[in-house]
């Protein structure tokens, strides 16, 4: 019998979050503000969050003390179990082993509390009694309900209204969890009713349900708001994970050569892989991925030859599958879209080319999920998806270099508030994905004088 | 205006949810979401598709909407809010 999990007791959770501000190989730039230009100051952000979390978001301190109530609060379901996806790598069939963390155990069935948490008991400690937020599907939503009645503090989510009626599942279990869900546009804020007054029957956006959460945040009393990506403190309070992830590796004396995760707003990706980044900075020869929805179909349409990593040719030819480096899908070419609404401190890891980008197409992603589900059991939450594509193709890619590689990711939630999604990916309602074959022959001949792997 | 591309159905990165195109090209309330091209353009030439839609000043609007980073997009939120107390 192999063993599948590898757990931590208790009392061996990790004490403190890891920061990797304070091993950047160069600093990040400061954010500046749009008004006046200069770097913005911890006062800039205090109308909306309390100061011991902005100072968190403005720390360079290696390690944060994780306050007794909130590791009180993460033993709910943590420390996470590492497993060891025996059946998944027998369906690849490569020379891989596959670990990963499984962020699915939470109570609201995702990473996101990690973060949620500790917010919420800062905001408790420094008075605040509301918290008002917004949602796009409710995942992020949700997982705040769930922290502020740990912390006995009232919860407003504005839900983008197209969502909160089509996903009706998350709403219902902020509501379980005490918290009021609005569905945006609303009339209970100046943002909102200026967009109904124009556009009654706006679908709304998450754009539009920032706006009306911070709004209500900055003209309420004793109110303030939280985010639940992007942000460094965010991803602070997530390397919980990666940390309880180096302890079970240590257990079983192993150590990854690739750490991989899906990027939204980096969270869950900063979460796992922050601590093994710092690794790499200390001279570990680890490669970090990080895996995004995108249109550009390399997986599908591409060779598997040797080519540049990179548009500028600064890599050394490295055998992938590649439609050409010069390959590049208009939007990304044009305004460097491709990092936008990443975390800075994940966009400023991949500049220094500490951390390796990949993006998958949906249907390549819904593939993967769908086989993991089919091997391993559990369902995946679509964005966890995105990394099990990596994986495949991570697993595929030692095949075709015959190499034996260990590959640990993060499998940051599951999917079963998501089904509609697998519904519309099953009953074949997903656009696919089309690439003219002009294209695939410009790739081809980009890279036909390159040696064949 | 309704399109021929209006009822096809993609996973949307910001939302988490399954979107039709006509979502996507009102998702900025009178402009199409920033990203409508990177998520559409590997389905049909969606950016000549933006071109031919909307008005010349939708288009340019479009092409020259400034992207922030997360932090002055909360700022200008919160002094935008702040006026409104």
């Amino acid at each position: 019998m192999e063993q599948v999990k590898i757990t931590l007791q208790d009392r061996e959770i990790p004490k403190k979050w890891y920061n990797i501000m304070a091993d950047l190989p160069t600093p990040m730039k400061p954010p500046l503000h749009p008004g006046t230009g200069q770097p913005v100051s911890p006062g800039d952000l205090a109308a909306i969050f309390p100061m011991n979390i902005i100072e968190h978001e403005a720390s360079g301190k290696r390690w944060i003390k994780i306050p007794d109530e909130v590791l009180q609060k993460y033993l709910l379901w943590r420390p996470s179990p590492l497993y060891r996806a025996y059946n998944f790598e027998k369906l690849l069939n490569c020379p891989v082993k596959i670990y990963y963390k499984n962020e699915g155990v939470s109570p609201a069935g995702s990473h996101k509390p990690n973060a949620a948490i500790p917010m919420a008991y800062y905001n408790k400690v420094a008075g605040t009694k509301r918290i008002t937020t917004e949602t796009g599907a409710g995942q992020w939503g949700s997982a705040l309900s769930m922290a502020c009645q740990m912390f006995d503090l009232i919860c407003r989510v504005y839900m983008v209204k197209i969502s909160y009626e089509q996903k009706p599942y998350r709403r219902m279990m902020m509501n379980t969890w005490g918290a009021e869900c609005i569905p945006s546009p609303s009339n209970l804020t100046q943002a909102g009713r200026n967009v109904l007054a124009e556009h009654p029957d706006s679908p709304g956006s998450l754009g539009i349900a920032i706006s009306e959460a911070i709004e209500d945040a900055v003209t309420s009393k004793d109110t303030k708001y939280a985010l639940g990506s992007v942000l460094n403190h965010v991803l602070l309070y997530q390397s919980i994970i990666g940390l309880e992830a180096q302890k079970q590796m240590q257990k079983i004396d192993v150590y990854p050569d690739v750490v991989m995760g899906c990027c939204g707003g980096g969270s869950n990706f900063a979460g796992l892989a922050s601590s093994f980044v710092c690794d790499k900075i200390n001279g570990k020869d680890v490669k970090i991925v990080g895996a995004e929805p995108s249109s550009c179909p390399s997986m599908t349409k591409g060779p598997f030859a040797y080519d540049f990593g990179d548009l500028a040719k600064t890599t050394p030819l490295l055998p992938m599958y590649t439609l050409g480096h010069d390959y590049v899908p208009a939007p990304i070419h044009a305004g460097g879209l491709r990092y936008h609404g990443m975390a800075p401190i994940v966009s400023h890891l991949v500049r220094e080319n500490l951390v390796e980008p990949r993006a998958y197409d949906q249907l390549k992603t819904f593939d993967a999920g769908v086989k993991w589900a089919r091997s391993e059991g559990f369902i995946p939450a679509p964005e966890t998806n995105h990394v099990l594509a990596a994986v495949v193709d991570e697993a595929m890619r030692a095949k075709e270099e015959g190499k034996e590689k260990t590959i640990l990711f993060n499998w940051s939630g599951h999917g079963l508030v998501d089904l509609a999604a697998y519904d519309a990916y099953l009953s074949g309602k997903l656009e696919a994905y089309e690439l003219p074959d002009a294209e695939v022959e410009r790739a081809l001949n980009a890279i036909k004088n390159f040696p064949k792997p | 205006m309704k399109t021929e591309h209006d009822n096809k159905l993609i996973r949307c990165p910001k939302l988490g949810d399954e979107m039709t195109f006509s979502y996507c090209l009102r998702e900025s309330v009178d402009l199409p979401c920033s990203r409508i091209v990177r998520c559409w353009s590997a389905c049909f030439d969606v950016a000549a598709f933006l071109k031919e839609f909307l008005t010349p000043e939708q288009w340019n609007n479009f092409n020259n909407s400034r992207q922030n980073d997360k932090v002055t997009s909360l700022i200008e939120l919160i002094e935008a809010a702040k006026v409104k107390k």
